[in-house]
């Protein structure tokens, strides 16, 4: 057993671990951030929507579609020019958020969107009648009343992110992804591609855990 | 002039194959401190025109004035502004499940800038006035339909509003509790001088609480007035199916057949009342100084606004008609119409 934990170099898995979290929440928050304002927009402007511009809902419907569309590793294969002139380099795990941002920001608008769809029109249209402008309808009923969705969403987002920083980390940004392919792949130490993995697995759950915990908590209905 | 004008609205949908007019030139007028009530079967118009009233919806033609105010001349900040002074109550309610009672009373005046202080007094006297005190902290979620109701009213007064517009407010909730919250409704009209347009299929509510009607079918006005009115004389074949089903009574016509078929010897009169006289044993007094031999064969009455309104059907046997030319005269005096069916 003690064997089995000599193989593993706790610095470089600590290390990992820590470029693992970097890159999924940094890359969440910008995504979050970015989502949030793209799914305002696809809700405000979609037919029959309360500023209804069939220009802007087509254009951003259609980068929407196309950016989640594109599978990940091609994505930040692509994206090395411009992750390049963003950064400075295309390895290490600042790399990697440009793509990681830009594969969560559709991603995230899309499910920002459905939350505010699902919100009911009745009490949109209850405050409209109060005198509410569009701002008051987004900041005081929207995002309030669509939530526990968008906590659900952020968690899944989260969850996608790290499943990405993996893939990320097999072309060289670093992290367990990198650490479980690198070492435990390419030198045949299944000790460390196990751990890697288990690890990974361990966030993907506590996301979720908090994720639900926190939506469960906000929701009042 | 009137508070509220509606001046030949008409409404349009544009829809596939063909546009839908659920609008088709309605005009109404509401005086100040009056509650105003719209009733129609679903699919008269009558939500579209209640929207219409806060634009909620825009008409296809048309004016809506609202205190010498043209609200289509209106900017959208000032509509806006406007809004702030019609409450509006809705058939499911609509609060936020995301706020607290309180909260949600405090909405429209975070909306309209109140300063935090007086919204936190004005939410209390609401509060106390619909009768929900010590349920402030409490989610809406934790409420019946009725008390959801009181939160709906006590939300749309926040702003001491002019007009409180009611669409369908009792339609999702069960007899009893519609009375209290019509009776409420009542008590705000009478203490705040509140002028109050409601829309419903339930003429029972009509009945209840309203001082005039507009009864609404496909896109129009088909009847309108003074409740007491409508319901003693009703004109249009709707009305009269409305004012039967609330008098629990069947539409004339078939009435009248069938009483026809019952008693095919006898002279069927039908007396109307309506109004005070009703007050007094005019039947008692007639029969007694006529000595017409008049039974009682079937009988309406109900209430309208605090005053009884309804009819009798009685039949005279062909054979003992020599009272009946005095029966009719002497009752006509006392302001009974009669209309003789048979």
């Amino acid at each position: 057993m003690s064997e089995l934990w000599a193989a593993i170099d706790w610095t470089q898995m600590a290390e990992a671990l820590k470029q693992t979290l970097y890159m999924s929440f940094v890359s969440l928050f910008y995504a979050v951030i970015g989502g949030t304002l793209v799914g305002i927009a696809l809700y405000l402007t979609q037919p029959k929507g309360l500023h209804p511009n069939a220009v802007i809902y087509r254009i951003l419907d259609i980068w929407v579609n196309l950016f989640r569309s594109i599978p990940f590793i091609i994505l930040m294969i692509i994206m090395f020019p411009l992750t390049k002139i963003l950064v400075g380099s295309i390895l290490g795990m600042k790399a990697a958020i440009p793509a990681l941002v830009l594969s969560a920001v559709p991603f995230f608008a899309r499910l920002t969107m459905i939350a505010f769809n699902e919100v009911d029109k009745g009490t949109i249209e209850a405050v409209l009648s109060m005198g509410a402008s569009t701002f008051d309808v987004l900041w005081k009923v929207l995002l309030p009343e669509a939530a526990p969705a968008l906590v659900s969403a952020i968690a899944v987002t989260g969850i996608n992110l790290v499943g990405y920083t993996s893939m990320a980390g097999a072309i060289g940004s670093g992290g367990l992804g990198n650490l479980a392919y690198l070492y435990g792949f390419a030198r045949r130490n299944n000790v460390i591609l196990f751990f890697s993995t288990a690890v990974i697995v361990l966030i993907v759950f506590l996301i979720q855990f908090v994720g639900d915990f926190v939506s469960r908590l906000i929701d009042k209905r | 002039m009137s508070l509220i004008q509606l001046e030949s609205i008409t409404k349009t949908f544009k829809a596939k194959p063909v546009n839908i007019e659920a609008l088709r030139g309605v005009s109404i007028q509401v005086e100040a401190g009056q509650i105003y009530g719209i009733v129609g079967y679903s699919g008269a118009g009558k939500s579209t025109l209640i929207r219409i009233i806060n634009q909620l919806e825009t008409q296809s033609s048309g004016a809506v004035i609202l205190n010498g105010v043209n609200l289509s001349s209106l900017s959208k900040p000032q509509l806006r502004k406007k809004r702030q002074k019609i409450g509006m109550i809705f058939q499911h309610f609509n609060l936020l499940w995301s706020r607290t009672i309180a909260k949600n009373i405090e909405l429209p005046m975070e909306i309209a800038g109140v300063a935090r202080e007086i919204r936190k007094k004005k939410v209390r006297e609401l509060i106390d006035l619909v009768g929900l005190s010590g349920r402030e902290k409490d989610y809406p979620s934790t409420l019946s339909g009725g008390q959801k109701q009181r939160v709906g009213i006590a939300r749309a007064l926040a702003n001491q509003p002019d007009i409180l517009l009611c669409d369908e407010a009792t339609s999702a909730l069960d007899p009893k509790t519609t009375v209290s919250i019509l009776e409420l409704l009542q008590k705000i009209n009478q203490e705040l001088g509140l002028t109050i347009i409601l829309i419903t299929h339930q003429m029972e509510v009509i009945q209840k609480i309203c001082h005039r009607v507009a009864i609404m079918s496909d896109g129009q006005i088909v009847e309108e007035g003074e409740v007491s009115e409508v319901f003693s004389t009703p004109k249009h074949s709707i009305t009269k199916g409305f004012v039967a089903g609330v008098m629990g009574v069947e539409v004339e016509e078939e009435l009248k057949e069938r009483l026809l078929s019952l008693y095919p010897d006898a002279h069927l009169l039908k007396l109307n009342f309506a109004g005070a006289i009703t007050d007094e044993p005019i039947l008692a007094n007639v029969i007694q100084k006529s000595k017409a031999k008049a039974s009682i064969i079937h009988a309406s009455i109900t209430h309208v606004s605090g005053k009884p309104i309804g009819f009798l059907i009685v039949a005279i046997d062909k054979k003992h008609a020599s009272g009946q030319k005095e029966f009719v005269s002497l009752l006509k005096k006392e302001g009974v119409k009669v209309e003789v069916i048979s």
